[in-house]
């Protein structure tokens, strides 16, 4: 269940993807050949095609395992090599079927012809492979791009959707980890620093395959966004919060052999109208703005006074239906700081299904 | 002062549009041809550099950020047409002009020769054209994503220069709002929103011309850091203090008639070590972690609570050459975790100077 909303997410772009390569491909033989004959936009159609799937394939599936923990520098240089030598080579042999298949010979004597060496030293064949490596390189930039700034920010750029403010539903959920003060002070900032980066790296999954917005990170605090149905659906936000623990637990040697410790998480949650709108002129952001993300953040600061992993608010309590595995306690009403007046909060509890039979 | 170094930071983008449209047009004859013909890399050349430079004039002059108030998809069709006619016309001159030159002809007898006919309805031409378009769409649009990533933060990001974290001392500065709980209220959120929106954007210049970078917006807060160089040169961060000051006291009517009140606003300003580093996969961010900034937020409490406009401590103050408009008064002190002796606060005060 959880899988296949992120395969859908990374299906949906491979898709996007490979009709982009065709369409661009396409575009290059319309443009260099007319449209006289059917061949070379078949031709073109199908590197498209290929090349777009080279690239999903790279960019989806080896390069975010293999390439985490790589050089900057050296990732490019992977990368530059990679895609000129596979791209060149897709080009090539695409060509070679097309004129197998088209002049019916046999696939050493179209290696022998004249014509195709011609075309290959001569002719159009650098332009073609130069065409496809920069157009490669532009989608690979847009992917990054996209990566780094947030699909919403981007797509709101492009747009301009977000330029007028307007007020928006959401729930927040604020994450951070358990002691972090005492814990920098064991381990220095740049030790905390990297342990922040693998922690904020194992929980992206949990997040995103919980239809949660990765809004912005700050120190050890992780701030996600729902839109109210999508959260409330299955208790996806609540369920983002066990997950990330599980994930946590899983690689919990990983993080007492490198850091010396494994996080405890805590999270305060939240719903409410926000204005989300574009600030800033020379540092376009897309920000939620409003009292619930102070009310949260409160929240989640309880969670330590009350010895809580995990806190709501009624508003939110009240507009869940939780699966069977959960269980929510009311705390009672309690004072947030800088608030008049007490807001009633919920413990929610994850039993697991071997404690249920007991009971 | 603030207007040159405006103009300054042009100069900058104008060169560099200017130089990326010479690659550019170097690198087209190159795949095209290879070096069989010397006269396609005169063409590449002159149409690099003239486009390049009249695209970087028009995109700072024309669509500069005053005007921004377009949605996106207006800009786009906008440039869209201004850059295909513009470069449809330089195309057609420059190759006309270069080839009158190379082949010893005047301008319209080339215009009507065969080679010159052939090359704008049969040849290169559209593929020229579409080339050049290409290019200024790369162009403009590095630019504007590394204008919307925060200053340096693209270039950074490009290079990798913070893929592994690294200790950096710098200079912060927090700008909140003053009584901006009330104000909320009786704004309501998106209408303190909209306030909010104009202060930063009026303000953002100012931040600029003294070389501040933004770091990040919280609410009615905007965090700006300094390296320490660009801060302390010239007191930059404290006279951007009252450049956003002066600049929010000049459009006080505009404030006064659309929203009936002034934005006010008190500045912390702190500096010490933190680690600078890239963290998120999905969205990944340049963020600061350290003490400084803890204690910055300290200092922000304090000043709030003193009623200051303009809190400085002690460590970044001491280190800067005070200009002499500048009067510093000791006004009390943060106790420092782990360490003995409190962090001095100091607010300051822009004086006017009598004439003797």
């Amino acid at each position: 269940m959880e899988r296949n909303i992120l395969q859908e997410k990374i299906n949906r772009d491979i898709t996007i993807i490979v009709l982009m390569g065709a369409l661009l491909g396409i575009t290059y033989s319309a443009f260099s050949d007319g449209f006289g004959v059917l061949y070379p936009h078949v031709n073109t159609f199908i590197i498209g095609i290929l090349v777009g799937a080279l690239i999903s394939y790279l960019e989806f599936y080896v390069f975010p395992k293999k390439g985490r923990r790589l050089k900057f520098m050296s990732l490019v240089l992977i990368r530059t090599f990679l895609y000129i030598g596979s791209i060149s080579s897709i080009v090539f042999f695409v060509l070679l079927i097309s004129r197998m298949i088209r002049l019916d010979m046999g696939f050493l004597n179209v290696l022998a012809s004249e014509d195709f060496k011609r075309y290959i030293f001569k002719e159009d064949f650098k332009v073609a492979i130069a065409y496809t490596v920069a157009l490669a390189f532009i989608i690979n930039f847009s992917i990054l791009m996209i990566r780094k700034m947030g699909k919403d920010v981007m797509w709101g750029i492009v747009t301009g959707k977000y330029y007028q403010p307007s007020e928006v539903e959401r729930i927040f959920m604020f994450l951070s980890v358990r002691y972090s003060d005492q814990i920098v002070k064991k381990i220095g900032r740049l030790h905390f620093h990297r342990f922040l980066e693998d922690f904020f790296y194992d929980i992206t999954k949990p997040i995103l395959e919980h239809k949660g917005t990765i809004y912005e990170y700050v120190d050890d605090l992780v701030v996600v966004s729902w839109k109210p149905n999508e959260g409330i659906q299955n208790a996806n936000c609540i369920r983002t919060f066990y997950n990330s623990k599980n994930k946590i637990k899983e690689n919990s040697e990983h993080y007492y052999t490198t850091y010396g410790f494994v996080p405890k998480l805590i999270a305060g949650y939240h719903i409410g109208k926000v204005v989300r709108g574009e600030l800033g002129e020379i540092k376009g952001t897309i920000v939620f703005f409003g009292d619930v993300m102070n009310t949260t953040s409160r929240i989640k600061e309880k969670c330590e006074d009350l010895e809580k992993d995990l806190l709501i608010s009624a508003d939110l309590n009240d507009r869940l239906t939780l699966p069977k595995i959960y269980y929510s306690t009311s705390c009672g009403e309690i004072g947030l700081k800088g608030k008049q007046k007490d807001l009633e909060l919920y413990y929610i509890n994850e039993e697991s299904i071997i404690n249920l039979e007991v009971v | 002062m603030k207007f040159t170094l405006e103009n300054e930071r042009g100069r900058y983008a104008i060169i560099y549009v200017t130089m990326a449209g010479l690659v550019l047009g170097l690198f087209y004859p190159l795949v095209a041809n290879g070096f069989a013909r010397p006269i396609a890399y005169v063409h590449g050349v002159s149409i690099g550099l003239i486009g390049g430079f009249l695209v970087g004039v028009i995109e700072f002059y024309a669509f500069k950020p005053k005007n921004r108030k377009f949605s996106f998809l207006i800009t786009v069709i906008t440039k869209s047409t201004v850059y295909s006619l513009l470069f449809i016309f330089l195309i057609v001159l420059l190759i006309n002009f270069n080839e009158s030159w190379y082949y010893n002809t005047n301008m319209i007898e080339n215009f009507y020769s065969q080679r010159f006919q052939t090359f704008l309805y049969e040849g290169d031409f559209k593929v020229i054209v579409l080339y050049s378009l290409f290019s200024v769409i790369i162009i403009i649009f590095t630019r504007e994503m590394s204008r919307k990533m925060g200053q340096g933060v693209f270039v950074n990001f490009l290079t990798g220069k913070y893929h592994s974290p690294c200790e950096e001392e710098r200079i912060f500065m927090f700008l909140d709002q003053k009584s901006s709980t009330p104000l909320a209220e009786k704004m309501g959120s998106l209408g303190y929103y909209k306030f909010l929106k104009e202060f930063y954007f009026d303000v953002t210049k100012c931040i600029v011309a003294n070389y501040g970078e933004i770091y990040r917006y919280v609410g009615d807060q905007v965090v700006i850091s300094w390296s320490v160089k660009n801060g302390l040169k010239n007191a930059n961060c404290i006279r951007c203090y009252y450049n956003v000051k002066n600049e929010t006291e000049k459009q006080r009517e505009k404030y006064l008639h659309k929203y009936r009140r002034v934005p006010k606003f008190r500045a912390s300003l702190h500096m010490g070590k933190v680690i600078r580093g890239e963290v998120g996969n999905v969205k990944s961010q340049i963020v600061f972690h350290g003490e400084a900034l803890y204690e910055t937020a300290f200092i922000e409490k304090e000043c709030q609570k003193l009623g200051l406009d303009i809190l400085v401590s002690e460590p970044l103050l001491k280190r800067i050459n005070l200009p002499v408009i500048y009067k510093k008064k000791q006004v009390g002190g943060i106790p420092v975790l782990g360490k003995d002796k409190p962090i001095k606060l100091f607010a300051v005060e822009e004086t006017v100077l009598q004439p003797l």
